[in-house]
């Protein structure tokens, strides 16, 4: 990946999506002729960096392209607003999966769906008067002929950022999720202890607790277990075999996508099971001497387990597409080769 | 912006500022011949009129957009490349811009040279708005 590279690519990301492909297919053509006429068929990376430098930073020449007066927010500018705008929507989610699990765990049942809607109907609100503060804000800024960062004054091509590497799966993510797998399973078979549920640890039980030599086992947990002992295990196997394929890969494929969200899914279905046996084991909580209140909380934190688990997995599986999307249309854009035809 | 990445100053911008008028007509006329953006440029630089790329390319597309010029992406050299060529609309506005460019030639060289041109200033054509 050469300079040149990446100068496209930073420069085609700013422009707007009709026009990128050409604009970016020509601007790469030129400076490789550029580059050619000038410094000869071995060009090194300064010779690109002097080429570059004289075109002017990506935002200017991006910004070359189109009017000023065409667009809210231009392209100098376009980097910063996106980014505040990915900072503004995490916010949002995080406020959101915070009050939801605040509200789910502590209002009253009867109050759960009412206060769900109240945060929600919160959250639009405040979060369309942000997203209005935001982009007025960026308005003014371009409006006011300020300079982006790094749009004026002295520019070095070498700041440009690297082009995405593509679809890759990183190695300690999917090494993580071999080796996690495997140890679940392992304490799963080892401690699971199915056939003596009559042995273990509750709350009441602790002063007369049972070692079977160095295995101790709460006896609630392993009657929640002892019912999804192969569920739990079919989802930890599913998990390894899926990641164990992507660490020979190096990258996400489409059906290893597809696999991923099949493994999710079911992991959702799993988490449920799970739920169900937790809600199941209810008179064995009460009589365990725990609190009620913590037992109604305990409960409902089992009852809205598998929801978030879902909202989790549909999130992942919307950040992975949004992000994979994104890889590949950058990636394309700084090394096409192809000719589009008219 | 300069190469040394300072700003230029108004008076320095006054040069630039008076060739960015003629470089649509000069565009247009090198493109009686198909070619493409560096070879376009490297040809105008040849002929003493240089343009940088940031004004050259973005011009290209607007000329070609208003549908002045024509282009076709050719992939048979070393590499895609963009041809651009005079479209038959293109022709007739060289034909009337020439006649406009020569016209305010005369105007200024009178303006500029009172003693060496008598005749009475004729009136400047209006410029037009779709460049």
């Amino acid at each position: 990946v050469t300079l040149i590279d990446r100068y496209v690519a930073e420069v085609a990301r700013r422009l707007p999506r009709g026009r990128r492909a050409d604009i970016a297919q020509e601007l790469r053509s030129t400076l490789l002729d550029a580059r050619e006429s000038r410094f000869g068929p071995t060009a090194s990376d300064q010779d690109e960096a002097v080429l570059l430098r004289e075109l002017g930073p990506p935002g200017r020449v991006a910004a070359s392209y189109g009017s000023p007066e065409q667009h809210l927010i231009g392209p100098e500018w376009f980097p910063a607003f996106a980014l505040a705008l990915r900072i503004h929507l995490l916010s949002l989610v995080g406020v959101l999966v915070v009050g939801s699990a605040l509200i789910v765990a502590s209002a009253a049942p009867g109050e759960v769906a009412p206060g769900l809607a109240r945060l929600l109907g919160g959250l639009v609100h405040y979060g369309l008067l942000a997203f209005g503060a935001v982009v007025l804000v960026f308005h003014l800024l371009e409006r006011g002929a300020v300079r982006a960062p790094g749009a004026g004054g002295e520019w070095d091509p070498h700041t440009l950022p690297a082009l995405p590497e593509g679809e890759r799966v990183g190695r300690g993510e999917a090494l993580t999720a071999v080796v996690g797998a495997a140890i679940g399973l392992i304490l799963l078979h080892q401690f699971g202890n199915v056939d003596e549920r009559s042995l273990g640890l509750t709350a009441p039980d602790l002063p007369t607790a049972t070692a079977a030599g160095l295995r101790v086992v709460v006896r609630l947990w392993n009657a929640i277990v002892g019912d999804n002992l192969w569920w739990l295990s079919a989802s930890a196997v599913l998990t390894m075999a899926l990641y164990w394929v992507l660490l020979g890969q190096g990258r996400w494929r489409w059906y290893t996508r597809a696999a991923k969200l099949a493994v999710d899914l079911f992991g959702v279905y799993v988490a449920a099971r799970i739920a169900q046996s937790v809600i199941a084991e209810q008179p064995a909580l009460l009589q365990s001497g725990l609190p009620a209140e913590v037992v109604a909380i305990v409960l409902r934190v089992a009852a809205a387990a598998p929801y978030a688990v879902a909202a989790l997995v549909v999130l992942e599986t919307g950040v992975r597409l949004a992000r994979a999307w994104r890889e590949r249309e950058a990636s394309s854009l700084g090394r096409v080769q192809a000719a589009p035809r008219r | 912006m300069a190469v040394d990445g300072t700003e230029p100053t108004q008076e320095q911008r006054l040069p630039a500022e008076l060739r960015r008028g003629v470089v649509a007509l000069a565009v247009l006329g090198a493109l009686r011949t198909p070619a493409y953006g560096y070879s376009l440029q490297q040809t105008l630089a040849e002929r003493g009129f240089a343009v940088e790329q940031g004004t050259l390319y973005p011009l290209l597309r607007r000329l070609d957009e208003q549908g002045l010029l024509e282009s076709d992406w050719t992939i048979d050299e070393a590499r895609p490349r963009k041809y651009y060529r005079l479209s038959a609309r293109g022709a007739e506005m060289l034909a009337e811009l020439t006649e406009e460019w020569s016209r305010l030639v005369r105007t200024v060289d009178r303006l500029l040279n009172p003693e060496a041109a008598p005749d009475a200033v004729p009136a400047v054509p209006q410029p037009r708005s779709d460049l």
